[in-house]
């Protein structure tokens, strides 16, 4: 019941962000050079067609107007045709995100699972070797550009070694390359925030509790520990997802890797406004959605804060 | 008389605070490493403002991609343009629109957050409300959406980094602001009659500089991948320009024959964000070690 209230407001809460980021995409939109009709109609257009898609779309009424139109059309799950291919946005998006997900789903499992036992032992043994390379990796992540670290691994695996395909999506084996690509991006904070989490939860009285009980180390480690350090961690995580769909786009670039991303660079380069607009507000929505889920995730696997929040709603 | 003494004990105590985290920085190695390969970087660019070993900009096909020799040191590109001198002058493009963006991010957001969290009540919703707009968008998208919508260049690239880069400084700034006005001191200093911006820049402002200090280190090795990433999508700055992210863009058609002209300038690109994260990761010890919590590293 709580959890159900907590939820509906966490997403009242929300309303007013998405109205904003609806108006900045629209405003966005329209600040683009050009006029989108003759855009649409083509150069060799004459002008009374151009004036019929201008009607036809809307862009002679007022601004307000089409502002109002624009969100309406959003609620009612129409993101509009694209330019470039005639077809409804919102099926080049779904017919694209499954790549997106098992790339975005890849590249995190192969992050934590590096960056979890990096952290916890970098954090339960500090100066040691593992804690260096650990800080290096961690470097890595916030230092590199992704797109050289993507031709770097190209050129290593797929030029010189001839071990892993550098493009397309065919079989299971194109995933590897992308996905370490943007495993990487994420590695680096991930790594950091288990170290620092766990060094945290190590020095709290019930840990000490739990070691002058004289449970085992390991125990201790896995019942007290870790169990407390998950906490920021899941955050961690949440907040990354901005990371996951930004460094998307650029390894789904590199790559030639039939995401959302790669599909919002071809848009770009299409001139279709429509299917530009229609993918950030899609990942705006995605990332507006999922950072709820880990608020209440957050609240609900943390006793102090849900009594707090649940008592609040 | 009185006052001068303790005028002159509070400025030698600062004196000595400034020694100490000197001294603090200077033990973290990797950090005052990173202080001369920065330094290293920037000699280049800015001796590129009057001497580049070639023009940057001509192109000479019977030269096109030779490999590092004694003299192309980092070789020639597609079409048979030195690299160094065309690392050199694109460092100011890279660097140079970092540091202004950045900059401009810090100050805009800083302002924002000081006003938002000494404030408070309606001042504070607006911009709050405004903050979580911008930070509903993955900072890259955010970026880039605003490269579409400004078109190419230089100024663009400025506008759409910084604004970008503002929400987090505003989000750090206020919750410190918030902190730092509830204490004893600030009701002290509002009883005398001290009016709002007095408070704000003798008792606020010292307070957030480290944090905004650190941050900003941080930030200028973000804002110079993002940049390059912009540049190598085709966003940035068009070309013959040769920012180091774009000459990267370019250069992956030959990756396979050639790799010498995209490892360079990425290697230069990793160099000058990495500098920034080291010290970064110096300052943040020798300022504040409470300060760790709020800062966020990308």
């Amino acid at each position: 019941m709580t959890l159900a209230r907590y939820l509906i407001r966490r997403v009242c809460h929300s309303i007013p962000t998405l109205i904003g980021a609806l108006l900045f995409i629209f405003i966005l939109v329209r600040v683009l050079p050009g006029d989108p009709a003759r855009l649409i109609a083509g150069p060799e257009a004459l002008e009374e067609d151009v004036q019929r898609i201008r009607e036809q779309l809307g862009l002679n009424k007022p601004i307000y107007i089409q502002f109002v139109d624009y969100v309406s059309t959003i609620l009612r799950g129409d993101f509009g045709r694209s330019i470039k291919f005639g077809t409804p946005v919102i099926n080049e998006i779904l017919f694209r995100l499954p790549y997106t997900i098992a790339l975005a789903l890849v590249a995190e499992v192969i992050a934590v699972s590096v960056a979890l036992p990096l952290g916890i032992l970098s954090a339960l043994k500090p100066n040691s070797k593992v804690s260096y390379i650990t800080s290096v990796i961690s470097l890595i992540g916030a230092s590199t550009p992704s797109f050289w670290i993507a031709l770097i691994l190209i050129y290593v695996f797929s030029v010189s070694l001839k071990l892993l395909p550098s493009s397309g999506a065919e079989s299971p084996r194109h995933i590897v390359l992308p996905a370490i690509t943007l495993s990487l991006l994420l590695m680096g904070n991930l790594t950091r925030i288990t170290r620092s989490s766990v060094i945290e939860v190590l020095s709290s009285n019930h840990v000490l509790t739990a070691v002058a009980k004289g449970l085992k180390d390991r125990v201790v480690i896995m019942r007290h520990v870790l169990k407390n350090a998950l906490i920021p961690i899941i955050t961690i995580m949440g907040l990354q997802v901005g990371n996951l769909l930004g460094g998307a786009i650029i390894t789904e670039t590199v790559f030639a890797w039939p995401g959302i991303g790669s599909l919002l660079i071809d848009a770009i380069f299409f001139r279709d406004y429509i299917l530009i607009q229609g993918i950030i507000l899609f990942m705006v929505l995605t990332f507006i959605i999922i950072n709820i889920v880990v608020d209440v995730i957050y609240a609900y696997v943390d006793p102090r804060i849900r009594d707090v929040l649940w008592r609040m709603s | 008389m009185e006052d001068e003494l303790i005028l002159k004990k509070v400025s030698e105590a600062r004196r000595k605070q400034l020694t100490s985290m000197w001294v603090v920085f200077k033990s973290n190695r990797v950090a005052y490493a990173s202080l001369y390969v920065l330094a290293g970087i920037l000699l280049l660019v800015v001796i590129g403002f009057i001497y580049t070993p070639y023009n940057p900009y001509e192109f000479d096909l019977s030269k096109a991609r030779q490999p590092p020799s004694p003299q192309h040191l980092l070789g020639t590109d597609e079409l048979g343009r030195d690299i160094l001198s065309r690392l050199m002058v694109g460092g100011r493009y890279t660097v140079g629109i970092s540091f202004i963006s950045v900059l401009l991010g810090s100050l805009i957001g800083s302002i924002l957050g000081l006003i938002s969290g000494f404030f408070g009540g309606r001042v504070d919703t607006v911009i709050q409300r405004v903050v979580d707009v911008a930070l509903a968008f993955p900072t890259s998208l955010l970026a880039i959406a605003l490269m579409v919508s400004l078109g190419p260049g230089v100024l663009s690239l400025i506008m759409a980094i910084s604004i970008s880069t503002f929400p987090v400084y505003t989000r750090l700034v206020r919750g410190v602001v918030l902190q730092v006005i509830n204490e004893d001191y600030i009701a002290a200093v509002k009883l005398l009659g001290r009016s709002s911006w007095y408070i704000i820049f003798k008792h606020v402002l010292p307070n957030v500089s480290s944090p905004i200090i650190v941050q900003t280190s941080y930030y200028l090795g973000f804002s110079i991948l993002l940049a390059s990433a912009l540049g190598f999508l085709g966003l940035g700055i068009p070309p013959p320009t040769p920012e180091w992210g774009s000459m990267v863009g370019t250069g992956r058609v030959y990756l396979f024959s050639s790799p010498h002209i995209v490892v360079f300038p990425g290697l230069f690109i990793t160099a000058t964000a990495l500098s920034f994260n080291l010290i970064g990761d110096g300052l943040r010890d020798a300022l504040d070690p409470k300060s760790r919590m709020f800062l966020r590293r990308f």
